[in-house]
Parts: C-alpha cells; sequence; structure tokens
C-alpha cells in the first residue's frame, strides 16, 4: 500500500496569503471585556511583565482545493521593568499585513505604532523565543523598533497569519502536532485558546496537569466548529533541573489532521467535527491491524535474503533449526542493514515516509511471523511527554517489538547505527506501554498493558579506571585511562562509533548471501572517517578540558566487544551483553600545589567536575527525574619515590540514603595510593520532597572533590 | 555613523559535486611544500590584485557624476581535499557588486559558475543597516588545484570609498593594489602601518592618457585571524587610506575632501537638514530643571534623562548613518542611535539656556585623527557641552556615566565641534586607572574546613558602571539573584548572606557591598597542621597569552584591584609557612602579592592593574611570567600549626 502523507519537515508552502477578513483595528475595539485589564495583582508586582490577556486561534480550514490555517493572536502585556522594555522594544513577528501594535500609556492615552518601518530579518537571526509560532518551525519574520515604550506600559498586538497550500492529491494533509505547556514566559492573568476547525476535519486534543479541557461553543459559521478554553491566574514557565516540563506542568497537546480514509492513517482519527481526547485499546488494536497485519510490505527481497541468511547461518553452524531469538538477531540486522547500506532501500516501504518505527515493526511482524516466532507489538509513549493514560496523538507513541528469551523480555525498537539488539532507548525505560498480542486470527488481538524494562543502577553503569603517574617535574600527571559502559551510559558513549566497522561486518555477512549491493569504501569515506575520529577526539579533550588542566591528550581506542553484531553469539568476542569500552592517556597539570616545602595533592580532583546544587536550587518545586545509574571509579596514584601521603582519611566518605550513595575509601598498597568511589543515582524517579536526600549525596560529591592529600618528603 | 564593515566569513563547505579533475604534478607539489607553512590553512592566495580606476559620468548633470570601479583578481591554491573558497564582500546604496566570473587554473573564463548569496548584513548591535553581505563560494577539486575569480564592485559616492587593506583571513603571497588616477582627479594615497612590511611601490604615468598607475605591493601575507579582544585593525594591519580630494572637469574644480573642513562643511549640511522642533521638548526640560539652581545639577538631570529613558537602537542607513533623527523624534520614540541621543541632548541643554554642540569623534577602536580628512575616522557623535570657558564631552549612550566622567573608550580621542560655519579641535580629556579602582576587604576566622567571616567591595568608575547596567536591565524577580551570582562569581563552595547595597541607581561616588561570606573548603587539617588558601577569587590565573596570539590584548577600561584580607590565627596555633611574595612591577602592569603575620592576624594584600588597558604583544613574555608567579601563590597555602 503506498501512501503520502505530508510530513512536518516536508511542509511545503506554495503560496501565502494574509487574510483581510479582520483588521487589527477591528479587533481592538471589538467587545472583550478580558483584554480591558490593567492592573496586576499585588503578587506579580515584582515581576518583569505580566501578560493581562492572550487568545490565540488556530484556524483550520478547506477551500477551492486549499488548505488554509490561520494563527490569530492577540496579546495585552504590562511592562513593569526594564528588561521587559529592552525585550518589546525590538518587537519581532511572523511577517504578515494584518497586524496591528498599540501601546496604551499608565494615563490611558493610545499610541498607534507606525509598521511602515518594519524590516525583514535575516535567516540566521535567531528569533527570541517569546516571539515564535507555537504552530510553525520556520517562517519569515519581521522586525520592528517600537517608539515611546516606557515602564508601566502596556503593549497590546494583534496579528493574523495565513497559509495556503494545495490540498495534495491524496486529500489528506496532517498539521504539525503541537505540544505546549501553558505556563507563559510571564505569569498570565487571562488566557484563551480557541480552536477553529473545519467540520470536516478531526482534532485531537488532551490536557494533562491540570491544564483546563476543551469546550465547545456556537460557531458564527455552519462549516467551522469551535473549540476553546480559558485559563486564568497561570504563573510563569519555570523549568527545573531533572524534571519532566510535559509532564509536571500544565500541558496541552493537539493536532488536525485532513483525511479521507482514517483506516489507512497511522493517526488516531475520531469523529469528525468532534475532538478525540482519548485512545482505546480496540483503536490501538484496529492500528496495529491496519498498518500491519495487512499489510503485505516485507514479503518480497527482504524477506528471502533474510531466508537466505538463516539458511547460510543453519549451515555455518550444522543447526537443524536457527533458535528464535537467533531469527529476531538476523531479522532486526538485516532491517538495519536495508536501512542504512541498501540504496534500494526496503523495496516496499520506500514511499512510506510516516515513521521509521512502524516500518521496522511491519518488517519485524512479517519476518517473525513467517518463522513462527513468538513476539509482541508494543506502543510506547516517551517518559518525558505522556502518560500511557493520557496518549491521544500517534506522535506520541513509539512501535517496537518484544520478543522471548527464556524468561526475559527483549524489546526490539528501531535500529540506528549504533545500537545493539535489545538496546532500550533513554526515555523509554520503565514505561507503561501498550502490548498487542497477535493472533493468525486478527479477530483475537489483544491489547494489554506492558511495563518496558526499567532502568536500575545495576544496568546503567560506567566503571572507569585510572592509572595515575607524576612526572618527575612535579607538575604534570600523566593519566591512563579505561571507561567501561552499559545500558544508558552505554548509549551516551556511543557518540566514538563511526559507522565502519558496523558496515564492515554487513559487507562480510551479506555479500556471502549474494546480495548484489555491496559496500566498497572510497578515499572520501577515509577521510570523513579521519575527521570524525578528530572529532571524537576533540570531544573527549573538552570534556576533559571542563574538569582539568589538559596538557597534553594521546589518543582513544575503542574496544569493540561491547558492539551487538549479526553472527557473533559468543560473548567472549562481541556481545551487546558487553560494556562499551574505551582507553585514552593525557597528561594534565593543576593538581599539585605548594605548600611549604611539602606539595598538596588535589586528589579529589581526579574524579572530576561533580554536579554542583546552587543554592537558588535547594528548594524544589517539581518530583525529580533522571536516569538511575551508578558510577564507579578506581584512582591508581603512583606516590613518588621518597614521598609519604598524610591526611588520605579524608578522602573516606560515606553518605548512603534510599535516593542513592557516595561512598568513597583510600588505602595505601605499596606505592600505590588506591580510590574507590562509588556514586549511585537509586531510582528513576524521586519526590520533590526526597531532594535533600540527593543533595546530600551530590554534595558529598562535591566535598570529595575538594578533597586535598599531603604529600610530605619522607626525613 | 558607519563602522567599519569587515568580511563576515561563514566556513562552509561543499565535500561532494566536483568530479575529480587533471591536477599537474607541479601544483601538487607545490600545494606540498605550501602545507608545510600554512599547516592549519584549507588554501593559500598565490597573487591577489586589486584594482581601482575612477571614472567620471559622461552627462556634466548626472547624479553620479564620479564612479570608481575596484576589479579583484585572485588566484587561489587548494591545500585540503575537499574543500571549498568561501569569501564575502559588503556593498550598501553606494557601491554595488557589477559582476563575478570564476577563472581556470590558467586564469581564464571558467564554466563554473560561483555559489552567490546576498543578504542583509546585520552585525551585532545594529538593528538594521544598510549594508549587504554579497558571499560567494565555489569548489575546489582537489589538493593542489588552483582556481580563481574576478570580481567587480563599484563606489558610486567616493566618500564612501575609504580605505583598502592587503590581508585576508587566509594567507596570501603577493597581494597588489594599484590605483589608476586620471589627470582630472586629485587623490591622496595615504600608507599606513607598513612598519616591519617591505612595501613595493611603483608608479608610472600613461603617455597618452596622462593617468599615473600607482602599485602597491606586499608578499607573503599571514592570515589575519579574529583575535578576543584586539585592537581595530586600523591600528595593526597594513593598508591604504584613499583621500579622494577633488575632481576636474571642463577645467572646473570639484572640491571632495580636501581636509577636515570639508569634511566638517559636509556633516554639518547635513546636521542643517534636520529638522529639530524642539519646541516639544521645553515642557520635558522645564519639568526637570524646575526647583534646580545651580548648572550642574540642571546639566545633570537633561544628560541623566537622556540615558535613562532613550533606548539606544543603532541604525545604519545609508545618509541616515551620518544625518541625527531629530529631536522631537528620538524624544518620541525614546530611542535613536548616537547621533539621534546627541541631538536630542544638545537641544535639551540649549533649551535649559546652555551652549552645546553635536560632536564627532572616532572611538579607540580606530587609529585615525582629523589630520585625515576621511569620514573613516568618525564613528560616533556625542554633545559637547561649554560652560564657563570649560568642554564637557556628554555621551548619553552611556547610561549611568556621571557628568564630567568619559568613558575609557572615547578618552583621549580627538573631536570635531560644531562651531557654526568653523569648526574646534579637541581631545577627550584621559583618566588614570584610580578611577576605576576595585577595593575588597575581608576579615575571616576558621570554622572547620572554611573560612567565615565579613567582606566588603568597592567599585568606582567603569568599574562600577557595568554592575549599574547589568542590574537595571535584569528582570525585577531575578535582580537579587543575578546580584549574588555576580558576587559569588559563579562559584558554588562560596554562600553569602546578609548582603547590602549602596544605591545602584545611584552615578556619584562608589558602589558598595557588604556581606557574611562562608568560603567552604578552603581549610585543610591534616595531622597538627592547618593549611589555609586565603584568595578564592584567584583573579587572572588563567589569564595567560598563548604563544599563538598575535595581537595586543586590549582591556575594557584601566583596571586596577587592591585587596586585602585578614585571618584571625585560631588559638593555640602558630603560622608555620606564608607563601612568597609577588611584586612585579611594569609600565603597562603591575602584580603584587603580599603575606603578613601580624597581631594575631595574617593580612594578605594583592594589587593587579593594567595601567594603559593594554597588554602589547612585545609584553606577552613579562605578563606571562607575571601570571606563573601569581598562579605559583594562589596554589600554595599558609600552614598553621598547633
Amino acid at each position: 500500500m503506498k501512501k503520502i502523507i505530508l510530513s512536518l519537515l516536508s511542509l511545503i508552502f506554495i503560496y501565502q496569503t494574509y487574510a483581510q477578513d479582520i483588521t487589527p483595528d477591528e479587533i481592538f475595539t471589538k467587545e472583550d471585556p478580558d483584554f480591558n485589564i490593567s492592573d496586576i495583582p499585588e503578587k506579580w508586582k515584582n515581576e518583569s511583565a505580566v501578560i493581562l490577556c492572550q487568545k490565540l486561534i488556530y484556524n483550520f480550514d478547506r477551500k477551492n482545493g486549499k488548505i488554509i490555517d490561520k494563527e490569530i493572536i492577540r496579546k495585552r502585556i504590562k511592562l513593569l521593568d526594564k528588561s521587559s522594555i529592552n525585550k518589546f522594544a525590538e518587537f519581532y513577528f511572523i511577517s504578515t499585513e494584518n497586524i496591528g501594535i498599540n501601546i496604551i500609556k499608565p494615563d490611558g492615552t493610545l499610541n498607534k505604532v507606525d509598521l511602515k518601518a518594519a524590516v525583514s530579518v535575516s535567516e540566521e537571526i535567531e528569533i527570541p523565543n517569546f516571539y515564535k509560532s507555537n504552530f510553525r518551525s520556520k517562517r519569515e519574520y519581521k522586525k520592528i523598533a517600537i517608539p515611546g515604550l516606557e515602564v508601566n506600559d502596556i503593549i497590546d498586538y494583534y496579528y493574523n497569519a495565513e497559509a495556503k497550500r494545495n490540498l495534495p492529491n491524496t486529500f489528506e494533509y496532517i498539521f504539525p502536532e503541537i505540544l505546549i505547556s501553558i505556563n507563559n514566559t510571564y505569569p498570565t492573568i487571562k488566557q484563551k485558546i480557541e480552536f477553529q476547525v473545519e467540520k470536516g476535519f478531526n482534532i485531537n486534543f488532551k490536557n494533562q496537569n491540570g491544564a483546563p479541557d476543551l469546550q465547545e461553543k456556537a460557531s458564527p459559521v455552519e462549516e467551522i466548529k469551535i473549540f476553546y478554553f480559558e485559563d486564568s491566574n497561570r504563573d510563569k514557565s519555570e523549568n527545573e533541573r531533572w524534571s519532566y516540563l510535559y509532564r509536571n506542568t500544565p500541558t496541552i497537546k493537539f493536532q488536525v489532521v485532513y483525511i479521507k480514509n482514517a483506516k489507512n492513517s497511522d493517526h488516531f482519527i475520531g469523529e469528525t467535527g468532534v475532538p478525540k481526547k482519548s485512545v482505546s485499546d480496540a483503536e490501538v488494536i484496529a492500528k496495529v491491524k491496519d498498518l500491519v497485519f495487512f499489510d503485505n510490505g516485507f514479503t518480497g527481497k527482504y524477506r528471502s535474503h533474510l531466508g537466505n541468511v538463516l539458511k547460510t547461518y543453519k549451515k555455518d553452524h550444522s543447526l537443524k533449526e536457527v533458535p528464535p531469538e537467533m531469527i529476531a538477531r538476523q531479522a532486526y540486522f538485516l532491517y538495519r542493514h536495508y536501512r542504512y547500506f541498501n540504496p534500494e532501500g526496503l523495496e516496499a516501504g520506500n514511499n512510506y515516509q510516516a515513521g521509521e518505527d512502524i516500518l521496522f515493526v511491519k518488517a519485524m511482524f512479517n519476518a517473525l511471523r513467517f518463522y513462527k516466532v513468538d513476539f509482541t507489538i508494543v506502543l510506547a509513549p516517551p517518559a518525558d511527554v505522556s502518560d500511557i493514560n493520557d496518549v491521544v496523538l500517534k506522535e506520541e507513541l513509539m512501535w517496537l517489538v518484544k520478543i522471548r528469551d527464556g524468561n526475559n523480555n527483549i524489546f526490539l525498537f528501531p535500529p540506528s547505527f549504533h545500537t545493539s539488539f535489545g538496546d532500550i532507548p533513554e526515555k523509554y525505560y520503565g514505561v507503561t506501554a501498550y502490548e498487542i498480542i497477535p493472533n493468525q486470527d486478527t479477530k483475537l488481538y489483544k491489547a494489554e498493558r506492558i511495563q518496558i524494562t526499567p532502568a536500575t543502577p545495576a544496568n546503567n553503569t560506567e566503571k572507569t579506571s585510572l592509572v595515575v603517574d607524576l612526572d618527575a617535574d612535579f607538575s604534570t600527571f600523566n593519566i591512563k585511562r579505561t571507561v567501561k559502559a552499559t545500558g544508558i551510559q552505554k548509549e551516551s558513549q556511543q557518540f566514538m562509533l563511526y559507522y565502519f566497522d558496523v558496515a564492515m561486518e554487513e559487507y562480510g555477512t551479506y555479500q556471502r548471501t549474494l546480495y548484489p549491493y555491496y559496500i566498497s569504501f572510497g578515499t572520501k569515506d577515509y577521510e570523513r572517517q579521519n575527521k570524525y575520529i578528530e572529532k571524537v577526539s576533540e570531544r573527549l579533550q573538552n570534556d576533559i578540558k571542563t574538569d582539568f588542566e589538559l596538557v597534553k591528550y594521546g589518543k582513544y581506542e575503542i574496544d569493540y566487544k561491547g558492539r551487538g553484531y549479526l553472527l557473533v553469539d559468543d560473548s567472549t568476542v562481541r556481545s551487546e551483553k558487553n560494556p562499551f569500552v574505551f582507553h585514552d592517556d593525557f597528561t594534565i597539570k593543576g593538581l599539585l600545589k605548594k605548600a611549604g616545602s611539602n606539595y598538596f595533592f588535589e586528589a579529589g580532583k581526579l574524579l572530576g567536575a561533580q554536579v554542583e546544587i546552587p543554592e537558588k536550587e535547594l528548594e524544589r518545586k517539581f518530583n525529580i527525574n533522571y536516569n538511575p545509574r551508578a558510577y564507579q571509579t578506581e584512582i591508581k596514584f603512583k606516590i613518588p619515590e621518597g614521598y609519604t601521603l598524610e591526611g588520605i582519611e579524608n578522602l573516606n566518605m560515606n553518605i548512603s540514603n534510599e535516593t542513592g550513595h557516595f561512598i568513597s575509601s583510600a588505602a595505601i598498597e605499596e606505592e600505590y595510593l588506591i580510590i574507590q568511589i562509588s556514586k549511585q543515582y537509586t531510582h528513576a524517579f524521586e519526590k520533590k520532597e526526597d531532594w535533600p536526600k540527593v543533595v546530600a549525596f551530590l554534595n558529598a560529591a562535591n566535598k570529595f572533590t575538594q578533597v586535598k592529600v599531603l604529600m610530605k618528603k619522607k626525613i | 555613523m558607519k563602522k567599519s564593515i569587515f568580511l563576515l566569513i561563514l566556513a562552509f563547505s561543499i565535500h561532494d559535486g566536483f568530479a575529480q579533475s587533471y591536477i599537474p604534478e607541479e601544483d601538487k607539489k607545490l600545494a606540498e611544500s605550501l602545507k608545510n607553512d600554512y599547516k592549519d590553512e584549507s588554501y593559500v592566495g598565490l597573487g591577489s590584485f586589486v584594482e581601482f580606476s575612477f571614472e567620471l559620468a559622461k552627462d556634466e548633470k548626472d547624479t553620479i557624476p564620479l564612479k570608481v570601479t575596484q576589479t579583484i583578481r585572485e588566484e587561489i591554491i587548494c591545500l585540503k581535499n575537499f574543500t571549498s573558497y568561501v569569501n564575502a564582500i559588503i556593498y550598501d546604496d553606494n557601491s554595488y557588486i557589477k559582476d563575478i566570473t570564476l577563472l581556470d587554473s590558467k586564469g581564464k573564463t571558467s564554466f563554473v559558475k560561483p555559489i552567490i548569496s546576498k543578504k542583509n548584513y546585520e552585525e551585532n548591535g545594529i538593528f538594521y543597516s544598510d549594508s549587504k553581505l554579497y558571499s560567494y563560494v565555489f569548489p575546489f577539486s582537489g589538493e593542489g588545484a588552483k582556481s580563481g575569480y574576478e570580481l567587480t564592485k563599484v563606489y558610486t559616492d567616493v566618500k564612501y570609498l575609504t580605505s583598502i587593506y592587503f590581508h585576508s583571513y587566509y594567507p596570501i603571497q603577493k597581494k597588489t593594489i594599484s590605483f589608476k588616477v586620471p589627470a582630472w582627479m586629485e587623490v591622496e594615497l595615504r600608507e599606513m602601518n607598513m612598519n616591519g612590511y617591505s612595501l613595493v611601490k611603483n608608479s608610472t604615468v600613461d603617455p597618452k592618457t596622462k593617468a599615473t598607475t600607482y602599485t602597491f605591493t606586499l608578499n607573503e601575507l599571514d592570515a589575519d585571524k579574529t583575535e578576543s579582544h584586539a585592537p581595530g585593525i586600523s591600528h595593526t594591519l597594513p593598508h591604504i587610506l584613499i583621500l579622494c580630494k577633488s575632481y576636474t572637469r571642463n577645467e572646473v574644480k570639484y572640491p571632495l575632501f580636501n581636509n577636515t573642513a570639508d569634511k566638517y562643511k559636509w556633516y554639518s549640511g547635513l546636521v542643517k537638514s534636520v529638522n529639530n522642533e524642539s519646541s516639544q521638548l521645553k515642557p520635558l526640560v522645564e519639568k526637570l530643571i524646575t526647583g534646580k539652581t545651580k548648572d550642574q545639577e540642571k546639566i545633570e538631570a537633561l544628560f541623566y534623562w537622556v540615558q535613562n529613558n532613550i533606548r539606544y537602537i543603532a541604525f545604519e542607513d545609508g545618509i541616515a548613518g551620518f544625518r541625527p533623527a531629530s529631536c522631537q523624534k528620538v524624544y518620541n520614540d525614546k530611542y535613536g542611535d548616537c547621533k539621534g541621543m546627541a541631538n536630542l541632548l544638545k537641544q535639551m541643554l540649549l533649551i535649559a539656556g546652555y551652549d552645546a554642540r553635536l560632536t564627532w569623534i572616532g572611538t579607540r577602536h580606530i587609529a585615525y585623527n582629523n589630520s585625515i580628512p576621511s569620514i573613516a575616522v568618525d564613528n560616533h557623535m556625542i554633545c559637547t557641552l561649554i560652560l564657563n570657558g570649560q568642554k564637557y564631552f556628554l555621551d548619553p549612550t552611556e547610561t549611568y556615566i556621571p557628568f564630567g566622567e568619559y568613558a575609557y573608550r572615547i578618552q583621549g580621542k580627538e573631536v570635531i565641534i560644531e562651531d557654526g560655519d568653523k569648526y574646534l579641535l579637541e581631545k577627550v580629556p584621559e583618566s588614570g586607572k584610580d578611577k576605576n579602582k576595585i577595593q575588597e576587604f575581608a576579615s575571616f576566622t576558621i570554622q572547620q574546613e572554611s573560612l567565615t567571616g565579613k567582606k566588603s567591595e568597592k567599585y568606582d568608575g567603569e568599574s562600577k558602571l557595568n554592575i549599574l547596567r547589568s542590574y537595571s536591565e535584569t528582570k525585577t524577580d531575578k535582580k537579587e539573584e543575578v546580584l549574588k551570582d555576580f558576587i559569588r562569581g559563579d562559584d558554588n563552595s562560596v554562600t553569602i548572606a546578609n548582603l547590602k547595597s549602596s544605591n545602584l541607581e545611584e552615578r556619584r561616588g562608589a558602589l558598595n557591598f557588604d556581606y557574611d561570606i562562608i568560603l567552604n573548603y578552603k581549610v585543610t587539617d591534616i595531622g597538627t597542621e592547618k593549611y589555609v588558601s586565603i584568595d578564592h577569587d584567584q583573579e587572572f590565573k588563567n589569564m595567560d597569552f598563548d604563544s599563538t596570539r598575535k595581537k595586543d590584548y586590549l582591556f575594557p577600561y584601566k583596571y586596577y584591584l587592591v585587596k586585602k584580607y585578614e585571618l584571625v590565627i585560631p588559638e593555640g596555633y602558630t603560622v608555620k609557612y606564608l607563601p612568597e611574595n609577588i611584586s612585579i612591577v611594569h609600565p603597562e602592569f603591575t602584580v603584587k602579592v603580599h603575606y603578613k603575620n601580624e597581631g594575631g592576624k595574617i593580612i594578605y594584600t594583592k594589587e593587579i592593574s593594567v595601567d594603559e588597558a593594554v597588554i602589547p604583544k612585545e609584553k606577552f613574555k613579562e605578563w606571562n611570567l607575571a601570571i606563573a608567579e601569581l598562579k605559583k601563590t594562589y596554589e600554595d597555602q599558609i600552614i598553621l600549626s598547633k
């Protein structure tokens, strides 16, 4: 089945016109008591500015073969200090002729801003966030210097920006999905959001964390339905370290689509003209059936190629049957090969642009079903966006496949160059997801809830070993480092990898299966690889520089044992079960300070900079979300001949509570100082009340970095 | 006012798209040898030839009587595979780019077209400018490939053709600049910053036309790389000032800028054409000075009102880049550029009965003085007040500056003050480092691993201005937090409490902060000894210059810090060791650190000054030695023992 759906990125503005239906003057004089507010509540007197009222109208229409959307914005803001004057004195707006800006002086005098002096803004200039459209990522902007602006003035502006584009032949149009926190840059006395939707369109909407729900109101035009909500007395937006904005602050999400055949769409389509506010299990099942079961896209080359691969594997390993887990593994990596290395792509899926994840699930479905491997299909929302029960947009769900290996679940997410078999992306650990259990009889499909494997400190580790030598000059330290990472920590280290190792492996594997395409690298590829290695080295050096005074960086080496591969199933050679490992060496200075005739060795600093919680962050508004993880560091420092160390007991620390710990111990073993450090974030979630406990072990880690030991000359 | 505009070079390269074409062996060898000399460069200009020619309009009444054509012809060799050549040139309302063609390795017109883009040139801090950036990009086929281009730019008003530089952002082996000056054209070509360069000059007269061609050549030019805190290029890079003085047509001499008087005539003509309706300002001026009897009070009221209420927004739009906006426009808009603000202040002072005049000045960024009749001399406008025979220079763009004090960026610079048909030349007075003194005093006691005490800080002059400005522009609800962050210097191991400050709106006098302070982790107990690190700010610790820096380092003003800390020696302890003292004094800078054990206290004093606000590159060695000493003492510890 071939479908063309315009994605967000491929939105092409065929042309734009500007609606002249309502002029700014008419808007400003229209009776709307909410926009008569001029005073601000006492509690916001010390704010920089206060939004007295704002009304955002999003209008979606269809006329004469065109899809039209309008963004109609009015904001009335009281400016209370010089900072806000500076901000609004240089005013940006989406390029439109239908705009009006009024300045209301404290005595009530109204000054209309002459917009003739507005000038276009170059593309490279970053538009301040406040003026950016919620609705579109890229548009032409203009700017104007607002005259006569003074503290206590009110700026009241209105604009209507319209875009029209031809309705595609498919008679389908998907507007970008919107996810916004309704806490604004400034506190807001009143805000109203209105969706005006042509009655043949579909709208999905969901409010979460206390954002108001959508209401319908009478429309003056029969073809248009109007949905709205009002909100008042809203504090300004404040974000905190380790908190999910959309999970902690009042948030709305919505999307408008115009679609003829809802069945073929990967969107959750409700009744036209009625906001769809939830998704049922039955709908999720239906989506899976429509998009995966009834789609025969992957029966061609991909599956016959997989057949060849499995045959070869069976022969090479003298097996009667390929074990189910290995079938899934081969299907997974062959899929990756098709997506990244095969110029022909996936023959049947080439035109399918809705989502990489659905394409992947289709491929896996066809392969696993054909080879009778038990599996289920999982649809999961990312932890920072939504709870499963609040999902209403297709963009909120990641499609994946679950297989079982003995008692363990293996979740297979769409692969990238560097992912291993069973890797879980950071934001999906521990989330509750839909699990669709397929059956040969589609009527018997079931939807259950399943929790993706949660992250724990045990499966997200980073072990660092530092062997430290002081040069004879008593100034520079030579360090040999080894880092071993698992789980999410492994993912974050994999930026070091280049695709060559994967490509070479696949060259060997798939060429044997007589697939016509083979990979060959030219000079350019090697140049690029060398550039990449330089870039990685630069990044590692920059990381070191944030912690130490770097004198010289040697080189890094990756140990490829931690890469999950296709046909290699010997974990002593390579396996995703192995950690990602790299070694490097470098020289630093600045850790030795003179203390009379002796030296202070800033041993604690070798741990590297630790998270510091400044005073202003000690009070916590939101609960805490981060990755549970465990860091272990071993430092082995060779004590220079003729010296002893005093004060190493200061390196012993133990702050441990239910949220995590920082434990360190130091000992002298022969001519070495050995320091063992363990730092752990225990859970993915902590209540804000427990923040002091988190701060306690974070502070301990910081304190550790300040510890110095005395290097004393032996008498 | 027009500022010098530099080329904006975008790092941009195109890797694909051009098939490898034949590169002769000798070119590959040349590239190989050039790579030894220019390790980090992607390409080198083998030859760059710039020619200026002057042309009179055919029709005497043409609105553009005189045009200058600038032709740039360059040959470049590529030193790295997968490289594209990127360059850009500025044009504006008084010039345009006529043409560009690419040249192949033999210098012939190539079939390949460069990628051209034209966009508004938005320099940082300028709200709107008529300047446009014309950038041109073309790929090289590989290492050793030679390519070139010829670009023609036409100046339609010679006033705006002020200078031409030899350097580029990549090395050039041979740069030749020539001027084909017809007999009817009078132009002075002044060589600037040629010390240390072997300039080759030549001039030839065409016997037929009597036109003289002047040629200036420099060889082996290194790339001119941007360095932070460096002087403006007119101070350092060799260039030719182009001073077009007059032209003669049909035996009639048409003056251009023959001398500064001519320039002033043009400036004052523009000023006269400003339609000031100062009566609109009268009620405001009267309100501001009512009840004030002393001149200084009245002047301050007006000067500070403009500083406080007119927002500086820079416009560089054609002729408006030189003509002030009317006083009533700036007053009503509540914004203006330097000219608009100076003009408004002048009109307000006139209403109040003072002698106030517009004044043209080039900030320290520009090397020139008024012996040069060129608009390149000036990039700023202020207002001069003449009171009891004394001149005061008022720059309303300098928010929070008190009356009678001058920002370092204009100190010592020559000004042109309007004086009817004539003008006055003066210099803005200079002030010493004492004006900007920062003083810190603290007394500490040891509390376990921390130093606890009270600290006071005092800021004067320009060290104070920056604090007042940032504070005034901070959101009201963030002011306290930002102030604390400033004092803590982003060091989370420092805790401060009970912060009291003097009035953060007050221009006169010093700005004071007093607060309680805890410096965590500054004391280490080992056995019977305490090791103490007393200076947590460690100013200038990482301010050494690396060997690659080529340009002087400029400070924003003359810097002067004096610090005195006292540490009470805990009972039962004696001083076992104090770090070494430092005393390094040069005419350009001073670094002094002193420890003393006196009356049960350790007295730590420190003095650092940069007396002329610059560390010249010749002094980098001495400066780096001083910083190394400073670092050593910062890393050393006071040792107390039982």
